[in-house]
């Protein structure tokens, strides 16, 4: 029996290291802006962490990624006639059956962006953690798809003219979105399947701000600047919605001062087995 | 032919099998596809052709070494150097590119292409690139950049699959045999005594697992408790069902044990359960490691991986169907009835075998009507 027994295990041990090899590559790739007005980026991602933030000033982009070559194939490409970027693992490898943890754990892309031209940017992420410091940046409209992951949006400046889209829909995990105001969004759609969201609406906006929130089996905080009026029209299926010192009008929450207010938060949408709740910031 | 002469061919056939897998994989490694080419050169430009961040490159524009294009210097096509450093003071209309060093922009350099570096950097020291510059540590492209397995990793993983299963259930048949002995014999021996019926009893319950698992969804769904508890309860159904199926595959592993350990024991020893088990178990580990290592043999690795499938099938289907008839091997197949025993009353009267020499007793008759009195 001992021979049998050692016999298995080196097989086993053998086919065991072949497998768990791993072969780091790095990537760095950026490209001069040139005249391009405009940039369309599309990131697909599903294998460790991804950041995305402004370039150095004479740089359309600058990719720079770490990957596993035994296991991904991470590749780059530019249309220069639709000014498109196309940046992530090539989707005949994009399964989470390949991706070993090693290479979630340390795989990593990060991506800066020309300043100064609108954006339109559009990321697929899997299992990944997500930091998107969009400051400094001229972001058109934003698409934020994800599977299970921690994603965290920070909008450090005013963005320079507004927003026509933002949507961010995460199937499992966490979203932070700090300082959603200066997106200046014209539309705002967040949504959690499972997990919680945590949506600052701090910056420098003015106006009315509306928001379409979809949560479900989490929660959602929001932290809404002191000097604004949120109104919350959600419909509500086994949710908690904390709504002391509102008033209901036609099925609408209004916080207090809601008509005085300089700014309004408008929310739309739904909570099913969730919690809701509002922080006052100042 | 004796058990432990069975038991000897059975663990060398498997020692053979796993030393010939490994020499196989050995020797397969060893005549590895060498580059199609002789030349590093050639072969280099091969793997930067297919690497996905990488460019096409004329063997003619490569020069081994470094190399710099001079200021005065205005090239059309493309530039290149293998093991050495490209520096430009001059143009390039194409595309610029180092395998092994550095490409360095010097003042005055100008490429209107793409700069690449593979194993360096793209340096800007004064000099302009119109397109991409980007640096690579080393080609994507390798032995397992394809998402497609060779045959050789191929084989290699089957085997490893196999054994990994193999040492599960070898774990699993020890604390079955210490902790629940008597229901893995009360199992085996339905299984013994009432082989197609646990078949079918075990084909119905493979059917019904899916309606099962639907059926008690929708149940939870109907309170909001439930509805919580669904994610929790998919998981247990499905840990559970894989224990039946694994619980029952062990019985059946047991009695393939038996058979090939006949005549080991001796009258009247209680046989040992462990090793009957890891006998049977490795039984079905030589047709897996035989599918396995034939894979790519053709028709023969087809029919050896249909042998493998259908015995593990079946195997796993009656153990099921005993464990659904024993309820987990608490009950004996005798127990549970399968038809009602015929009325005993009736033929009561009937005079019963003389062996035992019992008297003949009388048919039993009606009283007289009072009519006939």
């Amino acid at each position: 029996m001992k021979p049998l027994l050692l016999a298995l295990l080196s097989l086993f041990a053998m086919a065991g290291s072949a497998d768990g090899a791993q072969s780091w590559r790095t990537l760095a790739a950026s490209r001069p802006r040139g005249s391009v007005d405009s940039l369309r980026v599309i990131v697909r991602y599903d294998a460790g962490r991804v950041s995305v933030g402004p370039a150095s000033a004479p740089l359309l982009y600058d990719v720079r990624a770490r990957f596993d070559a035994n296991e991904q194939r991470l590749s780059r490409s530019y249309d220069a006639s639709t000014r498109t970027l196309h940046v992530g693992i090539d989707s005949a490898m994009r399964s989470s059956a390949h991706a070993s943890s090693g290479s979630r754990a340390h795989g990593r892309l990060d991506l800066g962006l020309a300043t100064g031209i609108p954006l339109d940017i559009d990321l697929d992420l899997g299992a990944t953690r997500a930091v998107l410091d969009l400051g400094s940046l001229w972001v058109d409209e934003m698409h934020v798809s994800s599977g299970a992951t921690e994603t965290e949006l920070t909008f450090g400046s005013l963005n320079p003219q507004p927003m026509r889209d933002l949507f961010v829909d995460a199937g499992v995990g966490s979203i932070t979105i700090r300082q959603l105001g200066n997106a200046r969004a014209e539309h705002a759609s967040i949504s959690s399947t499972v997990g919680s969201v945590d949506l600052d609406l701090g910056g420098a906006w003015a106006g009315e701000m509306p928001l379409t929130l979809r949560v479900a089996l989490g929660s959602a905080t929001l932290r809404v600047p002191r000097d604004a009026g949120i109104a919350l029209r959600l419909s509500r299926r086994l949710a908690n919605v904390d709504s002391d010192g509102f008033t209901v009008r036609d099925g609408v929450y209004y916080s207090t001062g809601y008509e005085q207010a300089k700014r309004h938060i408008v929310v739309d949408g739904s909570a099913t087995l969730a919690t809701v709740d509002i922080i006052w910031k100042e | 032919m004796r058990a432990s002469d069975s038991v000897r061919r059975l663990r060398r056939l498997t020692i053979g099998l796993l030393l010939g897998a490994l020499t196989t994989q050995g020797a397969r490694a060893q005549s590895a596809p060498q580059s199609p080419s002789s030349d590093a050169v050639a072969a280099s430009l091969d793997s930067l052709r297919s690497d996905a961040n990488g460019m096409t490159l004329d063997r003619a524009e490569v020069q081994s070494g470094a190399r710099t294009v001079q200021a005065s210097e205005h090239l059309s096509g493309d530039v290149a150097s293998y093991h050495g450093a490209l520096q430009i003071s001059g143009t390039v209309d194409g595309n610029a590119a180092a395998i092994g060093g550095d490409v360095v922009l010097l003042p005055g350099g100008h490429v209107r292409g793409d700069a690449l570096s593979v194993g360096g950097q793209v340096k800007l020291a004064g000099g302009t690139v119109d397109g991409e510059m980007r640096s690579i540590s080393g080609f994507s492209v390798g032995p397992l950049a394809g998402a497609r397995l060779t045959p050789a990793q191929a084989t290699r993983r089957s085997l490893s699959l196999a054994v990994a299963c193999y040492l599960i259930l070898v774990a699993m048949a020890l604390a079955v045999s210490f902790f629940a002995r008597g229901h893995l014999e009360t199992i085996g021996s339905t299984i013994r005594t009432d082989f197609s019926r646990a078949f079918l009893f075990g084909l119905l319950g493979e059917i019904a697992i899916v309606p099962l698992f639907l059926l008690s969804v929708v149940a939870l769904a109907i309170t909001i408790v439930g509805i919580l508890l669904i994610p929790f309860a998919a998981v247990a159904f499905a840990l559970g069902v894989m224990g039946a199926l694994a619980l029952g595959f062990l019985a059946m592993s047991l009695l393939a044990g038996d058979a090939i350990m006949r005549g080991n024991t001796a009258a009247g020893d209680e046989r040992p359960v462990v090793s009957h088990l890891i006998t049977g178990l490795s039984l079905f580990l030589v047709l897996w490691l035989l599918s396995s290592a034939s894979a790519y043999t053709g028709l023969v690795g087809s029919v050896l991986r249909l042998l493998a499938v259908l015995s593990t099938w079946i195997a796993a289907t009656v153990g099921l169907g005993a464990l659904i008839i024993t309820r987990g091997g608490t009950r004996t197949a005798a127990s549970v009835p399968r038809v009602p025993p015929p009325p005993a009353e009736e033929y009561a009267w009937q005079t019963p075998t003389p062996v035992s020499g019992v008297a003949a007793a009388r048919r039993p008759t009606p009283a007289p009507r009072p009519s006939q009195q």
